[in-house]
């Protein structure tokens, strides 16, 4: 089962990535459950973040630390890949663009980067797709484990706020979070799960069915807003929990205020480095000192899909780990 | 006796051809109003929806006609991400079509042209293409519209005295 989970992965990536590439990184053997991110810029290296660290590619389909010997990235393979990454189909993906991503089959996020076109009203669209930036999604099955006792208390669910900078997992722990509600579990019923999926991340949503398991009882709004999509899930859907990924605008945090003010419960994860780090923040930072939210969850820096600690609403610390080890356990709800 | 069989058979061939011919200019009104429909389909689609090409071609291909294999065919290779180009596929795919041969040259170009056009572009720039093309097309099928009363009935008295000519001649 987990080696069909690995090639699904393989072949996720290697569908979008241009023939030559293609094979190259066949000829790899990567394990794609290590592999975080491919880089791809014209007329530089091929690289590969594996097992959390950079390698480049050689002609013979080695990893290798020295660039000199990598193999370089073409302008024709970028073309052909970001053909592959479209569907054929640029304007399909214009609003996407205009965000610097777009979420492929699988939830893998690709980062773009070449010339962009403004007018008045801002991004307009992107040409000379030159950088990529191809970064895998690990659905990692269980990985909430450690925290689930703490985002619950007496059976009831706290307002939750997992924190860290890019590349630590937090999407993915908040992927099992929500599985794991979804489900239900020792102690505690299954709830209705409403999830915001900008991105496509969460659920990675293929025509319309999630590609990554949020649980029997969840509605996923697919690439909309989290603003509007908080507000239609909750006048359509009545969820018993909301979670939306990467939160950070006044807009943002209003619909926030919202939701927990209609009683649902709310998960949702923001970038950052600490709580005070949110608390500095100029909207996002007055929901945290009004201890509107219960727990956070602090992911270990550097390490990914780690948990570093969990705090409640006065900062008060109930789990710290250290290298994902568990250290101290305050108070177990 | 068999003189007049056999200058009744030679006399129906040609009316057969004839009526082939017909057939040829009928068969090609009837496809390129085909293209106009899919042409207005994906205009539709890309603004309503902007549902990907890969999506878009699959629905296509359930409205089967003379088209159908093409738009299934052209989903399959775009599936396979196999290094070729999409105007590739799409000459590849034409090629494919039995009645491919009732188009003229020019029918054959703008849809070529549809093809090298299709899917690169940002939103506006694609429906503004898929604009210009239905328009050309438009004038062709109206065009391939007015003269088919005239050539059909060309086609069939030329076809019908050429066979009796020919009897006549063979008898």
């Amino acid at each position: 089962m987990k080696q069909t989970v690995k090639e699904k992965k393989a072949e996720e990536i290697y569908r979008i990535l241009a023939l030559p590439l293609r094979k190259l990184l066949k000829a790899c053997q990567l394990d794609f459950s290590r592999l975080q991110e491919i880089r791809l810029r014209i007329g530089a290296p091929l690289l590969v973040v594996y097992d959390g660290k950079e390698h480049f590619i050689d002609s013979r389909g080695m990893l290798s630390r020295d660039g000199s010997r990598s193999v370089t990235v073409s302008r024709e393979q970028l073309r052909e890949t970001m053909e592959y990454i479209s569907n054929y189909s640029m304007y399909a993906f214009e609003e996407e663009l205009k965000q610097g991503y777009i979420t492929v089959q699988g939830g893998h996020r690709v980062g773009v980067a070449g010339k962009m076109i403004w007018e008045k009203q801002g991004a307009k669209n992107m040409k000379h797709i030159s950088f990529l930036n191809i970064r895998l999604a690990h659905e990692v099955i269980g990985c909430s484990d450690r925290v689930l006792p703490y985002v619950m208390q007496a059976g009831r669910l706290c307002h939750t706020l997992i924190i860290s900078p890019p590349r630590c997992g937090k999407t993915t722990l908040l992927r099992d979070l929500i599985r794991q509600l979804s489900n239900g579990g020792k102690g505690f019923a299954g709830m209705t799960v409403g999830v915001v999926d900008e991105r496509s991340e969460l659920g990675a949503c293929y025509l319309g069915i999630p590609q990554n398991d949020l649980g029997c009882r969840t509605d996923i709004l697919d690439g909309c807003p989290k603003v509007q999509g908080m507000m239609m899930l909750v006048r359509s859907m009545a969820p018993q929990v909301i979670a939306v990924d990467e939160v950070g605008s006044r807009e943002d945090v209003e619909a926030m205020e919202y939701v927990m003010n209609c009683g649902i419960f709310l998960l949702a994860t923001v970038h950052g480095n600490s709580i005070d780090d949110i608390k500095n923040k100029p909207v996002l930072g007055r929901l945290v000192r009004e201890r509107v939210f219960e727990r956070y969850i602090l992911m270990a820096p550097g390490l990914v899909g780690k948990i570093g600690s969990v705090f409640d609403e006065r900062g008060s610390i109930l789990l710290s780990c250290q290298e994902g080890r568990e250290i101290r356990d305050v108070e177990a709800c | 006796m068999l003189k007049l069989f056999g200058a009744c058979l030679v006399v129906c061939g040609c009316s057969g051809l004839g009526w082939y011919a017909v057939m040829g200019y009928a068969t090609r009104i009837h496809m390129l109003g085909e293209v106009e429909q899919a042409l207005y389909f994906l205009y539709g689609e890309i603004e309503y929806s902007g549902s990907d090409m890969i999506e878009l071609l699959d629905k296509l291909s359930l409205r089967g006609g003379y088209f159908g294999s093409f738009w299934s065919g052209m989903a399959e290779c775009l599936q396979k991400c196999d290094g070729q180009r999409f105007s590739e596929h799409w000459q590849q795919e034409i090629k494919k079509i039995p009645e491919i041969r009732n188009l003229k040259e020019e029918d054959l170009g703008l849809f070529l042209e549809v093809g090298e056009n299709l899917g690169n572009m940002d939103r506006y720039t694609q429906l503004h293409t898929l604009e210009i093309f239905q328009e050309r097309l438009h004038s062709i099928t109206g065009q391939a519209r007015a003269e088919y009363r005239e050539k059909a009935k060309v086609s069939m008295v030329v076809s019908v005295t050429a066979g009796c000519l020919l009897a006549l001649l063979l008898i």
